[in-house]
This record gives structure tokens, sequence and C-alpha cells, in this order.
């Protein structure tokens, strides 16, 4: 069973389009990156996933149930941060987990636990006010694990923090996988992600743009061509027995005879305006995916 | 549920907010002890004495009469989080919005209405020291005061909650909630405003305790049963306005 199953999700906001029949699946038990630019719908697939907005259509399925008829047992299974920590002003460390213990409905007992987890237990009973911003992304992350939950969804859960705090972070959630649950991460640190997940979705303009195993991903290789007549040179590839598809406009060519690419495509009188390497990096796959 | 309110519980006693609200309504209170207490002493005549027992009623009538406190209150309680990703982040422990409403209306009520009695008792305090005359208002008068006073606290709790879901902001849900308050006591110049005017209506609750010879300025005021159902039709009405505020729009 997938953790979360996503079919043709539509949203628009006014005349913007922020999620244009996304269909997707994230596994159980994996860390999976959830990538894409800026503006390409993550954290509007988030919301749409918690119940927060909305969708104009599509289907969603967390841990089995569907969204549309059984939010309230699916939030109950679930940790999440999204978009900002979401803590309480004026409140300390300590008081900021005990309410959220108190809306999942449980008791105050995990709460130096998780103190003690995210490395907060000296600051515990500090206001939030005076909190650095990884202090407060920790604070947010143990409130996320207080419901022992099933699947985590982290929305840029190391936006912003320095070189530590980004090292804390990940060691809780390498700590988290290794435990068997089912975390899901969106990040613009496309290093950090490759160094954490097991598993990728990559969106762009509210579309899926490719999904797998991270390592099956970076595994292909071969090149990457930037052609005016896209369909004559994929038909060009093919006479001579090389497999291409197009991706976001670009060819990903699967052969790594660079120079029978060449011959083939000039026997035919086509000439790139590119023809690229591809690289085994994460980094590298999301930039000519998204044509960045 | 009972979670939920607990959450709301701590976080309104745990912010330096509701104390400083409450030491604002104290030190009001105090100020307004001091005019009836000792002004009428400097003053030479022209200035209304009460004197006990009346002053305990009519202190407590004016104490009621500071509504900013539960507007301010209920608006932290909603608009507070809402202009945050505390709101969002509330509904990703506990999907059902209503819940979360219901916890914010009682909680806010409920603190508000311990802050309002801690004031009389001061008020009260003061007056068993420094007002002139003897006596005491009975248990039963007192009973009165109390539920009467949640019931007020929850009329404008139910305000600041729905003028917090829709405004979405503590600044614009507070200055609209007292906009109304204004406009709707402009309105009472028409006759027609009269049956179903919250602040006719309140005043009508508290009748018995608008001692002192301040009576109502808009001529008769309802009847207590009446300006009952109309207070419980405001509170009900707001909450079900904040209900929709928060159930068809995004987090």
């Amino acid at each position: 069973m997938d953790a979360i199953v996503v079919d043709g999700l539509r949203k628009r906001y006014r005349k913007t389009v922020a999620l244009d029949g996304l269909s997707f699946a994230m596994p159980t038990g994996k860390v999976t990156g959830f990538l894409g630019p800026n503006g390409a719908g993550k954290t509007t697939t988030f919301r749409s996933i918690l119940g927060l907005t909305k969708p104009d259509a599509g289907t969603m399925e967390v841990l089995g149930l569907s969204v549309a008829t059984s939010l309230p047992r699916i939030v109950k299974r679930l940790g999440v941060i999204v978009e900002e920590p979401g803590l309480i002003k004026g409140l300390s460390g300590r008081n900021n987990l005990k309410v959220a213990a108190r809306t999942l409905g449980r008791g105050k007992e995990r709460v130096d636990e998780l103190l003690r987890f995210v490395g907060l237990e000296a600051d515990g009973r500090r206001r939030i006010d005076g909190y650095s911003k990884g202090m407060r992304q920790r604070l947010a992350l143990a409130a996320a694990l207080l419901g022992d939950p099933q699947l985590l969804i982290l929305d840029e859960p190391l936006d912003g923090l320095d070189p530590a705090g980004q090292a804390q972070i990940k060691a809780n959630l390498r700590g988290i996988a290794a435990e068997g649950r089912t975390v899901v991460v969106s990040s613009h640190n496309l290093a950090d992600v490759e160094a954490m997940a097991d598993y990728v979705v990559m969106i762009n303009k509210g579309k899926l743009i490719t999904s797998g195993r991270l390592d099956e991903l970076l595994a292909r290789t071969g090149y990457l061509l930037d052609i005016d007549q896209p369909q004559s040179a994929i038909a060009a590839l093919s006479a001579v027995g090389i497999a291409a598809t197009i991706s976001d406009q670009r060819i990903l060519v699967s052969s790594d005879d660079g120079k029978a690419i060449s011959q083939a495509l000039a026997a035919a009188g086509l000439y790139p305006a590119e023809l690229a390497r591809r690289t085994g990096r994460l980094e590298s796959l999301f930039l000519e995916l998204t044509q960045q | 549920m009972i979670g939920l309110i607990a959450a709301e519980i701590t976080k309104t006693f745990k912010r330096r907010t509701f104390w400083v609200l409450t030491a604002v309504l104290a030190l009001l209170t105090a100020f307004l002890a001091g005019i009836f207490f000792f002004l009428p002493r400097v003053v030479d005549d022209g200035f209304p004495t009460i004197a006990k027992p009346e002053i305990y009623i009519f202190g407590a009538a004016q104490v009621l009469g500071q509504t900013w406190f539960p507007l301010i209150l209920s608006a932290m309680a909603l608009a507070g989080e809402l202009a945050t990703s505390a709101w969002a982040t509330a509904l990703t422990r506990n999907s059902r919005r209503g819940q979360h409403l219901v916890a914010r209306l009682i909680t806010s009520t409920i603190s508000a209405w311990l802050a309002m009695i801690f004031a009389i008792a001061l008020f009260s305090v003061a007056a068993y020291f420094f007002a002139t005359g003897s006596g005491a208002p009975t248990v039963e008068e007192w009973l009165g005061v109390a539920w009467k006073a949640l019931l007020v606290q929850f009329t404008w709790v139910g305000l600041g909650l729905a003028f917090s879901a829709w405004l979405r902001s503590v600044g614009p849900a507070i200055g609209a909630a007292i906009a109304f308050s204004f406009i709707e006591g402009l309105l009472l110049l028409w006759s027609g405003w009269r049956p179903v005017s919250l602040s006719l209506a309140t005043s009508a609750i508290l009748g018995e305790l608008d001692a002192g010879g301040f009576g109502p300025i808009f001529g008769e005021l309802p009847a207590f049963r009446s300006a009952l159902f109309t207070a419980l039709a405001w509170a009900v009405g707001a909450a079900l306005l904040a209900w929709a505020g928060l159930r068809f729009r995004d987090a």
C-alpha cells in the first residue's frame, strides 16, 4: 500500500493554475523527496492532502483512507510541518508542545522525551519569541512527532536553517526513517534530499515531471537534447536504434554514444542548440527536467 | 473536545495577554471606584452619590459594560492564529473546525467571565470600605449578576470570533467589532431596530443592575424574556457566522 496516492488533482486560484491534473504515489516506509521549483505546487499539494484547502477536482488517499471522507482519522496518524512551524507566540517551547499534545487528544507524557530528542531540553521553559529559526524548526519537528505518527509530512523543514541546524534536523529525520516510518520532505536543498531520500516525486507547474526510486532516477544516463524539431529528431534517432523521449519540451536520449547521436541528427539535417551529457546527480536531473 | 479546551486554557492562561488585559480591566475598575467613591467628596454638588447596597450592583453593571475585554480576548484566540500558520497547524492535529471554534467559544467566554468576576469583586471590596450607606445584595442577586455576566461575555465573545473568522487579523477584527458596537448603538435612534438591538437587550438583561438613576435613554427596555432571546440569538448567530468563516474558507 502506498502512503499517499493523488490522482488528477486540480486547483486554481483565480487566474493562476496551481495544480493541473497532478497524479503520483508515494511509497510506505520510505523517505520521499517532494521536489519542484518555486510555484510548482508543492505547498498547495500538501495543503490539499491535509484538508487546509479544497481542490477543484481529483482524489487523494492517505494511508489507505480517502481524504474526502476520512480526514479526521487521517490527521490523527500524521505529523506535519506545513509552510511555517505554526507555533504559538508568547508560550514557552514546553507549553507549545503541551498545547500540541492536548490538541491531538494526548497527554503530556512525551513532551520531555521529544524536547530531548530535538536537543531543546535546556530551552524548553523559555518563551519561543527568543528562539532562533533553527530552534523553532526543531520544536515544530518535536510537535509533529507527538502523536507517534505513521506518516510525517514536512514542508521545507530545512528552510532558513544554518548548517548546524540542518545537520540536526537531518539527523533527526534519518532516525525517524530508521524506525520504519514514512517521511515526505519537500526542500529546495537538493543535496540534502539526495542524502536522505529513497524515493523522489518531482513536479512543475502543477504537473508530475517524474517519480521513482532515487537510485534508479540517478542511474539514468544518456544525453539531453535541445532542438527545434523534437519529433523529427526522435524519428531520426529511432531510425538508427537510439531511444529518445520528450520530457517537458526537451529530449532525453538514452544512448551514451554522443558521436552516434550527432551523426544521426546531422544525417537528417537536424542540428541541436544543445547536446549535454546527463549526470547522475539529483540537482542535474532536477534542472534538466524542470528546464531551470 | 476536552483536549481542545485544555489546549485553549493553556494558551489563554500561560500567555501574558490575558493577564495584561485583566490588569487593564482592574485599573479601569479602580478608576471607576475612585470616581464614584471619592469624587463626590471633593465636588461640591451635582455629582450623583450611590450608596450601599445599590452601589454593588451598579458597579457590576459598569464592569460588565466593558465589552472590549471579551472582544479582544476572542480576537486573540482566533484571529491571532488565523493571521499566522498556527491555525493551519492546529487543523493538521484535529481537522474538525467546529470543535476548534466551540473550544475557543467556551474558553474565551469563561476566561472573560472570570476576569469580570474578579473586577466586580475588586469594585465590591472598594465599595465595602469606601461607599456610604449600609447593606449588601442578597445571594440571589449575586447569582443573578454571575449568570448574566456569563451570558453577556458569551454574546460578545461570539461576535469577536465571528469578526475574527472573516477578517483573519487581530487589529481589523477588534476594529470591526468596536465599529459594530458603535453603529449598533446609533441604530437605536431607529425604533424598528430596538426589538433586535443587542445593546438594548443587554441593558434589559442587566435591568435591575442598572441602578443609580442612569436608566435607559431610548425609552422602555424590552421585556426580560424577549431580551434574553435576542441576546442568545445574537450569540448563536455570531457563532454560526464564525463557523461559516472557518468552514468555507481555506485555512
